[in-house]
């Protein structure tokens, strides 16, 4: 009688849950893995990538997260880009560029006859004119990349109606910057105009800024979520919210057109509703978090790649935090470092999949060398005994006191990303043991952002940055850089550090051993100040359905050869 | 209002011949006794309460290990019976995932009989005294009622969720805050029924205050079917809290709640298939024996009302 | 019975009054400061700048003032402008109903179509195996989370074995709706959507059926001679539906709320979805909205019950 239901409902539970096996192999036939490529190529099909979220912008300026970026880098380009593997600028949209002998000039040739995908002639005239657009934005990150060109301050302040250090010539195949310091990074960072070039043609037509009026800018415009015209391999063809956006092939292309159709992102809501699309062939290629690079290594229809990435993850220390005072001495930064096993995180969270980094500058830049720095290996006792010489005393409930205080203070990150998720847990645990009591916090990415905007109001974060391949720390360890908005969160202040940023930006000696070595000094106080505790840089872990062909992923892009993929059948 | 349980009497199949009628709750527990389902669904239902209460106990003393504790290398372990911490394998951090499920145990159980009950108060207080007093107080409840019922909960603790940090205790009595809507138009439509009967216009004339009526002669009838509801509902908190822990809103890691449990559970499947029956066979086994306790009982008090409860809702 | 549409109309509009304030308070009494949330990515927003912006949201008002503002908006369809997609709210809700309705209507046909003769036969086969397999089936779908059900599905019968997509409503290309693609990306949502249904259904169904039974009516028509299935078709079911009807109130809820859940282990893009999404990225106009038009669709659905209700049964239309 009811006694069924018992039997019944167990065996359907049994039955349900004995369905969390690995996947079975699929059964797509061996594909070919000859490396001859003396297959001819066959133009068609459709890849689909996926993204956690709709784009908020389809417009570079204003674009600030990840998602927005990764619609908008198929369409707008740079003058120049990072070569994919050795992080090296090479030509892109401009043939050349030349920075003067002494280091305040750039001068750029344009590749001649460019073409947008709505058939506007590409000139110099397009990059001068995102400049401008950044200047007067009010919701752009970019504004620190240009602050050193001559003109700069009095055309954003509105005294000026165009920026004097930029000219255009030559029929705009020529264009010249001017600075007023020595910009070291100037031939890496110039190029992208900040992120991608805008077509000036079609976004005059909504904003002009060769004017003195400040109050306009191009934050809020049609245009911003329907780009009018395409210099990449792809031209925005629809936007469905939620759903996807869909690029369809540019024949303009300037590196020929791209032997698929299509390109598709697609939304998704969550990194593990991704990494079934691609175990199902739902989404043809993409990468994994840590977790399921053993699982999905498995599938037969998927190809598999890995290479160091130019990130890394760290837990930021505020040291302006108004709840957490200890967190400015040092000694107490350095004990939360030895206090936590990295070693352990490396082997059971990362699963090996990455390099422990101890400093900012990640393994695959040419500024990075660990000789020399401290590597703050796992010691209890260690970290105890700096938490007591800074002046921390034990309580009687095993947790530390700073002048008279409880040592508790808060970490928080973001929901979605397992690896951070599972740090927070276990730096809980670990700070447990040497006498601090974290208390956790999990939210959403924006408003982790939101919150860790330079402040007093938070303590401890973990999150990662992502950088570019020319190392340019300014903005995110310089002592000014602690605004509203800006990338110095933790509020780190060591003039030593201040004035070799400065060397590595303006030089005047920009080659490479001068500001290796001002890097070097920037990475060993940081190493030694502990504002972070540095944990590590992940490597990047890419499949690639087996048909696609040519797919040649590393550092610094995984798709720069995108308009020569295609399918064999 | 649903029709009530006016049809007549089937004709019962005497089964045995037991002594005279001797008032609703001993007839209740004679029925009970005989129904050997409903038995079994309660031993469970007591063990598991046992259980989770003795969580501290047990971790300290049998397992030896706390639902936080952490042992990074041991992460991903499968089950083994070498200690008693591993029965169930470890979970992505080594934490036991035996010891997570009993205090997992007693966070969604505190959370559906804390919610519950909170919900049976508020249900029956304010269905007794609308239905008892009628006028402004009834239109109010049952304008509250209404608005309440056409708001799906979810998206209600969804704002709630983004609003408020939610510890057990304030999600228990939030649960509670929105479940008793069920409970409240049921004695509320009894109480009506009931405030015309003889024995109430009786004890009316001679003299009886509202509180001395309402909690002496209605509320007593009333009571036993309440708390079948009560027990039903405490099975449905459990699942809503696990909803809720799904999408994120419910109760935060580290703090084990069998809905937290299984999410996580999800999250690592290909790495750790082990972690994802404790939790679920454990919500199910609950809700499964409160709903049959529930059955039972309701059955027990009496078996014509099985019509009314089932066509109200 | 135009006269009962109206009434219950005018009955309906209380209920909205009070769901409209209940949203509008819990928004308001939110610690995140909404202006900041505007604000966000903005680097040199000053104090001049934000108090502007208050009193251009209203912010500065009294609370009362600012709730009837609100309604004022509402009444002119001005949900507000969602701050993550700088569109309006009600546009973007509007855009993903037709999306949650497909699910919540399909499923509600499957669950009168498995439930309804399911129910019949727990009646007629009272104390039969088909009875108690029956009952065992109820119970089941009872205890079971609806969110666990749907991530077993989709990682047994989608990535494990490729019977069934993982989600989303179409596959990359096709943007059909009256096709087979849709039908085959419907399958698992509603499937699973509808267990909630099927398992309260026949319960009540049954119950309904048996005291229906009983009565004299049917042993006067089966006197008669009336076939047997004339008799249960016409009479019994004509009775039993009408709690049945009375029951999709409580079915109705577990769709339209269960539909978040379902809608995001299936990437269904609809309401749910949508709300949950503004929700985490603290999008509030599209909150509010998600919340006021689901409610809406409720307090419809409701009236589309009682009315059914009344036309079934004569008796209410008199009270």
């Amino acid at each position: 009688m009811r006694r069924l239901i018992a039997i019944f409902g167990a065996t359907m539970l049994v039955a349900t849950a004995c369905a969390g096996n690995t996947p079975t192999s699929s059964s797509a036939p061996n594909a070919s893995t000859s490396a001859a490529a003396s297959v001819t190529p066959v133009a068609g099909g459709r890849i689909v990538a996926g993204a956690t979220g709709d784009p908020k912008t389809m417009q570079p300026v204003i674009s600030t997260d990840t998602q927005s970026s990764f619609v908008w880098q198929w369409l707008y380009l740079g003058l120049t880009r990072t070569n994919y593997k050795t992080g090296e600028t090479e030509p892109s949209l401009a043939d050349k560029f030349e920075q003067s002998k002494d280091g305040l000039t750039l001068t750029y040739t344009i590749h001649p006859g460019l073409q947008w995908s709505d058939g506007t002639p590409f000139t110099a005239e397009d990059w001068r004119y995102t400049v401008h657009t950044v200047a007067r934005s009010a919701k752009t990150v970019r504004k620190s990349t240009f602050q050193d060109i001559v003109g700069w301050k009095d055309y954003v302040d509105g005294k000026a109606s165009s920026i004097s250090g930029i000219t255009v010539s030559n029929n705009g195949m020529t264009l010249e910057i001017k600075f007023a310091k020595v910009f070291c990074p100037a031939t890496a960072a110039m190029g992208g105009a900040g992120g991608g070039i805008l077509p000036s043609a079609a976004f005059k037509k909504v904003y002009d800024p060769y004017n003195t009026d400040t109050t306009k800018n191009i934050d809020d415009n049609a245009l911003n979520m329907a780009p009018p015209a395409s210099m990449g391999p792809f031209v925005f063809k629809e936007f469905k919210p939620g759903v996807q956006v869909t690029l369809t092939r540019n024949d303009k292309y300037f590196r020929g057109a791209p032997l698929v159709d299509e390109f598709v992102i697609k939304v998704y809501a969550d990194a593990t509703a991704i990494k079934n699309a691609l175990v199902t062939g739902e989404v043809t290629y993409g990468t994994v978090e840590a977790k399921d690079y053993d699982e999905v290594k498995k599938v037969d229809s998927l190809q598999s790649f890995r290479y160091k990435t130019s990130t890394y993850n760290y837990i930021g220390w505020n040291a302006k935090a108004a709840k957490a005072p200890w967190l400015a001495n040092v000694q107490v930064r350095q004990a939360l470092w030895y206090g936590i096993n990295v070693d352990a995180i490396m082997q059971k969270i990362v699963f090996g999949l990455g390099t422990q980094v101890y400093a900012h500058d990640p393994p695959p830049s040419w500024a990075y060398d660990e000789s020399g720095l401290n590597k703050y290996k796992y010691d209890v006792a260690q970290a105890k005994k700096l938490l007591e010489q800074a002046g921390a005393k034990m309580g009687p409930d095993g947790i530390y006191q700073w002048q008279g205080q409880p040592m508790k203070m808060r970490i928080e990150t973001n929901q979605g990303n397992n690896a951070r998720e599972t740090i927070l847990q276990f730096a809980q645990e670990q700070y447990k043991a040497i006498g601090i009591q974290i208390d956790p916090l999990l939210e959403s990415f924006n408003a982790l952002l939101d919150r860790t905007d330079p402040g007093t109001d938070f303590e401890g974060f973990i999150i990662g940055w992502s950088l570019g391949a020319d190392p340019d720390p300014y903005s995110i360890w310089h002592s000014s850089q602690q605004g509203k908005g800006q990338f110095n969160n933790v509020g780190y202040v060591n003039p030593t550090v201040d004035q070799a940023l400065l060397d590595n930006r303006n030089g005047p000696d920009c080659s490479q051993t001068a500001r290796k070595s001002a890097l070097k000094k920037v990475d060993t106080a940081l190493n030694n100040d502990a504002p972070y505790t540095f944990l590590y840089s992940a490597d990047g872990l890419f499949f690639s359905n087996k048909q696609l062909q040519n797919v040649d992923p590393s550092t610094y892009s995984q798709t720069w050869n995108i308009e020569k993929w295609w399918f064999k059948k | 209002m649903a029709t009530e349980a006016a049809a007549a009497p089937l004709p019962i199949p005497a089964k045995e011949v037991r002594r005279a009628s001797a008032g609703l709750w001993s007839d209740a527990v004679w029925r009970l006794r005989h129904d050997p389902t409903t038995l079994v669904a309660m031993a469970v239902m007591v063990l598991f309460v046992l259980v989770a209460l003795g969580a501290d106990f047990l971790a300290a003393n049998f397992f030896h290990r706390a639902f936080s504790q952490q042992d990074i290398l041991s992460a991903y372990d499968k089950p083994s019976a070498e200690e008693p911490w591993r029965w169930f394998g470890t979970d992505e951090l080594g934490r036991s995932s035996v010891v997570r499920l009993l205090y997992g145990a007693r966070v969604s159980l505190f959370i559906g009989g804390f919610g519950a009950l909170t919900a049976f108060v508020i249900g029956i207080t304010a269905g007794l005294t609308a239905g008892f007093f009628r006028g402004r107080w009834d239109d109010l409840i049952v304008w509250l009622v209404t608005t309440l019922n056409s708001i799906p909960t979810l998206y209600l603790l969804l704002i709630i969720g983004i609003l408020w940090r939610l510890e057990p205790l304030p999600f228990a009595l939030l649960l509670g805050g929105l479940g008793w809507l069920g409970i409240c138009n049921f004695s509320r439509g009894q109480t009506i029924a009931l405030r015309e009967r003889e024995y109430v216009l009786a004890a009316r004339t001679v003299g009886c205050g509202p509180i001395r009526l309402m909690a002496r002669h209605i509320a007593p009838n009333i009571l036993p079917l309440m708390i079948v509801l009560a027990m039903i509902e405490v099975g449905q908190l459990i699942l809503t809290e696990s909803a809720i822990s799904f999408i994120g809103f419910g109760i935060q890691p580290p703090t084990p709640s069998w809905g937290n449990m299984l999410t996580n559970a999800t999250q690592y499947l290909s790495k750790a298939p082990w972690l994802i029956y404790p939790p679920g066979i454990a919500v199910v086994i609950t809700v499964l024996c409160l709903y049959l306790v529930g059955d039972g009982l309701r059955d027990a008090l009496d078996p014509r009302l099985r019509g009314a409860i089932g066509a109200k809702r | 019975m135009g006269r009962f549409i109206a009434r219950r109309l005018i009955q309906a509009i209380p209920t909205l009054f009070g769901v409209l304030l209940i949203t509008f308070l819990l928004s308001r009494l939110s610690p995140a400061d909404p202006v900041k949330l505007m604000l966000a990515g903005n680097s040199e927003v000053t104090v001049e700048d934000r108090q502007r912006l208050m009193d251009a949201l209203g912010l500065n008002d009294p609370l009362p003032l600012q709730f009837v503002k609100w309604l004022w908006q509402l009444a002119h369809g001005d949900f507000g402008q969602s701050i993550y997609y700088h569109r309006p709210a009600l546009d973007l809700i509007l855009e993903r109903i037709p999306n949650s309705l497909q699910l919540s209507l399909l499923a509600l046909l499957i669950t009168l179509i498995v439930g309804v003769p399911l129910g019949v036969i727990a009646a007629l086969r009272r104390g039969h195996v088909e009875d108690h397999a029956i009952r065992v089936v109820s119970v089941a779908g009872h205890a079971i989370p609806q969110f666990w059900l749907g991530l077993i599905f989709v990682l047994t019968f989608a990535v494990q074995n490729r019977w069934f997509p993982i989600g989303s409503m179409n596959v990359v290309g096709e943007d059909c709706t009256f096709c087979w693609d849709r039908v085959w990306h419907l399958m698992g949502p509603v499937l699973v959507l509808s267990i909630a249904g099927i398992a309260n259904l026949p319960r009540i169904l049954r119950t309904e059926v048996l005291e229906v039974i009983s009565q004299d009516y049917v042993r006067t028509a089966r006197s008669k001679g009336l076939k047997e299935n004339v008799v249960v078709a016409v009479h019994i079911l004509r009775n039993a539906l009408i709690p049945v009807v009375t029951s999709f109130g409580g079915i109705l809820v577990i769709f339209i709320g269960g539909s978040l859940i379902i809608e995001r282990v299936f990437n269904w893009p609809g309401l749910g979805r949508l709300t949950f999404e503004a929700a985490v990225s603290k999008d509030y106009p599209v909150v509010q909205a998600g919340v006021v038009i689901s409610s809406v669709l409720l307090i419809f659905s409701y009236l589309l019950r009682d009315i059914t209700y009344a036309w079934v049964d004569p008796r209410i239309k008199v009270r």
